[in-house]
């Protein structure tokens, strides 16, 4: 008695289990493709957020590795193959040994001064000259991640505009550096560092940061910087060639731009 | 003789391969005549100057206080020591960047003694303090377990004899109990050093990364790695050496503590 | 002047009565069946296990009194032990091995040395002196654990089976090394042996625990 039941239960098992199996299938995209896209952490929330556009447009799995521009190009250069490579600044396109001509511009982000909300810094750090001050912790991307490069840029803009104070470069003002901003603003949510340089989108993807976009000029003389984000094709099959229509569309610019704090290019 | 299966040779070849070939590796592909390049190196030369000061502070914050703690835990009782044990070997077996968010949480500004350190003035996060008590908390398990276990093993009937001849604990402990496992305080405080010279996960999280401040050799490897990734594997090539000759400062270490 | 125990010593599951009063200038050898306490009354009186019940003062000093929760820690009590396993610390020389007890007491190293080299001359070690405690034989740890033992010039001496564990061609010598030592100890000798020759050679009395 107890045997035939155990059997019925199996059955019903399988059963089950086949069902699943086939409903799976079935929202499966058609063809058994997948696309590989390495992209600069600073995309990682937007691009997380429109899986299902880009596997639609595709028609295609997506994956995603994120990391600094840097770190992605040097596992290309060493052997990774993505299909896609989206990346803050031309510089590492280069450095993966990826022909730049192939590059597409898609957004901007300004750099921005980042703090917590409600924190002390978020109400007294409101521009560049503030970051002087000692008692504020600040973090920097490392100068060799592109986050850093422009904070380096901004820094030796402001040596410029507000004076030699700013001359000591990033080893006097910064309290600690990271390879990539995500750590960094991490900290801040954390409440172990007051204040950060980095992208203005990164507050679109949390409601606890606060960024103040460092304005483009001062004084009349250049402040802000900006980086912008490519799209490097790896490969021409038709998926890829497909997301990269998609990509460098003004939808998709768009989308970047309303939802997730980055800005249109200047045409 | 005693012989090893044909099969069981093959196999240890294969074990050995794991760990000989990715140093081969790095000696192959290393630009040697770049090497020259790294005493010149400010990235290198600042995170050697860091390195050293900061693990050998540990190295003696280890010794200071572990062994005291080995030896106490060698005359505790089975369920103390049992417990004591598995509790100084949690950083053997944690990732070090969750030691590094432990830290955090415990001393960073918000952490749970960091409020009272900073009405106090005291900040440790971003600071080479925040380096060495990385460094320590991942390297002291490695002093207290190699010291203890020599603790127990020794003849302990000589601490009877210590006592005897008019030895006070204290007294039992620098005068007798010391010189009979120096060998094994210097070989347990060798690998605490270089398990606190090759610390990374625990001080990037707490202490961060920051050029002639805290910025340790492996952080300087991986930050290279961005940038320069020739020296990135010279500098590679700097530690592993360095390990070598950790590995042979303990084996004769070793064969001394052997013989005695 | 002089060494009393009134008291139990507790062995295994019971305790057994002890009265008895030693006196300087006395070797006393403690004799008796396996395991009816003779290395437990040593360790007694060094202070490394308490009595049971009851007390033990040496030279009118309470060492060990139940009653009057009294207990004097070891290092206070100035006993010299040559235990049946020696104990000796390898890691050192041997001359350092034997200036352990005066440094113990608070002698200078350098007063330690010379003390303990005198003390290695009158147990016919002196040869010995620079070597590792942990490369001598049987014979030779056994005559530099009696010279630990008795260096300091301790009150009450105390011997756990100083002759065992050595050959019987070692043995004779290393007797006549004890006699010789012992003939010049002027405190309270405890000698535990379960060889009846070195009772008769050795001891001026004896006592006898259980059986």
């Amino acid at each position: 008695m107890l045997a035939v039941k155990v059997k019925r239960v199996c059955v019903a098992a399988v059963v089950a289990l086949s069902l699943t199996a086939c409903g799976e299938s079935s929202t499966d995209s058609a063809d058994d493709c997948s696309v590989e896209i390495f992209a600069a952490s600073s995309l990682s929330s937007a691009l997380t957020a429109m899986t299902d556009e880009l596997r639609t447009e595709s028609g295609c799995d997506i994956t995603y590795k994120f990391g600094s521009s840097g770190s992605l190009a040097a596992s290309i250069e060493a052997g990774a193959t993505p299909d896609l490579f989206l990346s803050s600044g031309t510089t590492s396109v280069t450095a993966s040994g990826l022909d730049v001509k192939t590059s597409r511009a898609i957004v901007e982000s300004s750099l921005a001064i980042i703090t917590s909300k409600g924190s002390v810094a978020s109400r007294e750090v409101i521009a560049v000259d503030d970051l002087l001050e000692k008692k504020w912790k600040l973090g920097l991307c490392a100068a060799t991640a592109p986050c850093g490069e422009l904070a380096d840029e901004v820094l030796a803009n402001a040596g410029d505009v507000f004076g030699n104070t700013f001359d000591f470069g990033r080893n006097a003002l910064a309290d600690t550096e990271a390879i990539n901003a995500s750590d960094l603003l991490t900290k801040v949510e954390m409440g172990e560092l007051d204040v950060v340089l980095g992208y203005a989108s990164s507050c679109a993807s949390s409601s606890d940061l606060v960024c103040t976009v460092i304005p483009d000029e001062e004084n009349g003389q250049q402040l802000g910087e900006k980086t912008t984000y490519f799209v490097t094709p790896i490969n021409d099959s038709s998926q890829v060639t497909r997301l990269l229509t998609f990509m460098t569309s003004a939808k998709f610019s768009e989308r970047l731009v309303t939802d997730f704090g980055f800005e249109a290019m200047v045409k | 003789m005693r012989r090893t299966a044909k099969s069981l040779i093959a196999i240890a070849v294969l074990a050995v391969a794991v760990v000989a070939v990715p140093i081969i590796g790095l000696f192959v592909r290393v630009p040697w005549t770049r090497m020259s390049e790294l005493w010149s190196n400010d990235t290198a030369l600042s995170a050697l100057r860091i390195t050293l000061q900061t693990s050998l502070i540990a190295t003696a914050l280890c010794v200071l206080l572990g062994v005291p703690l080995a030896w106490a835990m060698s005359n505790a009782s089975d369920k103390v020591r049992t417990l004591a044990r598995a509790l100084v070997t949690v950083p053997v077996v944690l990732p070090p960047v969750v030691g590094g968010i432990a830290l955090l949480s415990a001393l960073g500004r918000k952490g749970v003694f960091g409020g009272f350190l900073s009405s106090l003035g005291i900040s440790l996060p971003f600071t080479q303090t925040a380096v060495v008590l990385s460094q320590l908390f991942v390297a002291m398990p490695f002093l207290v377990l190699a010291v203890e276990s020599q603790f127990r093993t020794m003849d302990r009937g000589v601490i009877d004899a210590a006592r005897v001849m008019g030895f006070g604990p204290f007294r039992t402990f620098t005068h007798v109990v010391l010189p009979m496992t120096k060998g094994s305080v210097i070989a347990g405080a060798i690998l605490a050093w270089a398990r606190a010279v090759g610390e990374f996960g625990a001080s990037i999280t707490f202490a961060g990364s920051l050029k002639a401040k805290t910025q340790t050799l492996p952080m300087a490897v991986y930050e290279l790695l961005e940038r320069d990734w020739e020296l990135a594997m010279g500098l590679s090539v700097v530690m592993v050496l360095f390990a070598i000759a950790v590995i042979f400062g303990l084996r004769s270490q070793l064969l001394n503590s052997g013989n005695a | 002047m002089s060494l009393i125990i009134q008291g139990q010593i507790q062995r295994g599951e019971c305790a057994f009565d002890l009265q008895e009063e030693f006196s300087p200038g006395e070797v006393v050898a403690v004799v008796g069946p396996n395991g009816s306490g003779k290395s437990t009354l040593l360790s007694v009186v060094a202070g490394l296990l308490g009595l049971a019940e009851g007390s033990m003062s040496l030279n009118g000093r309470c060492l060990d009194s139940s009653k009057d929760n009294v207990y004097v820690e070891p290092e206070q009590r100035d006993i010299g032990m040559m235990f049946q396993s020696l104990h000796l610390v390898g890691q050192m020389t041997v001359v350092d091995n034997v200036a352990l007890a005066l440094r113990a007491r608070g002698a200078s190293r350098s007063d330690a040395h010379t003390t303990a080299r005198e003390q290695l001359v009158a147990v016919g070690a002196s040869h010995l002196a620079e070597r590792k405690a942990s490369a001598l034989s049987g014979g030779e740890a056994q005559r530099v654990a009696l010279a630990r033992a008795i260096a300091a010039r301790p009150a009450v001496l105390l011997l756990d089976e100083p002759l065992s564990a050595i050959d019987a061609a070692s043995k004779e010598p290393l007797r006549a090394v004890l006699a010789a030592v012992l003939q010049e100890f002027k405190g309270i000798t405890l000698l535990v042996s379960h060889d009846s020759a070195d009772v008769s050679t050795l001891a001026s009395r004896s006592i006898s625990l259980g059986g």
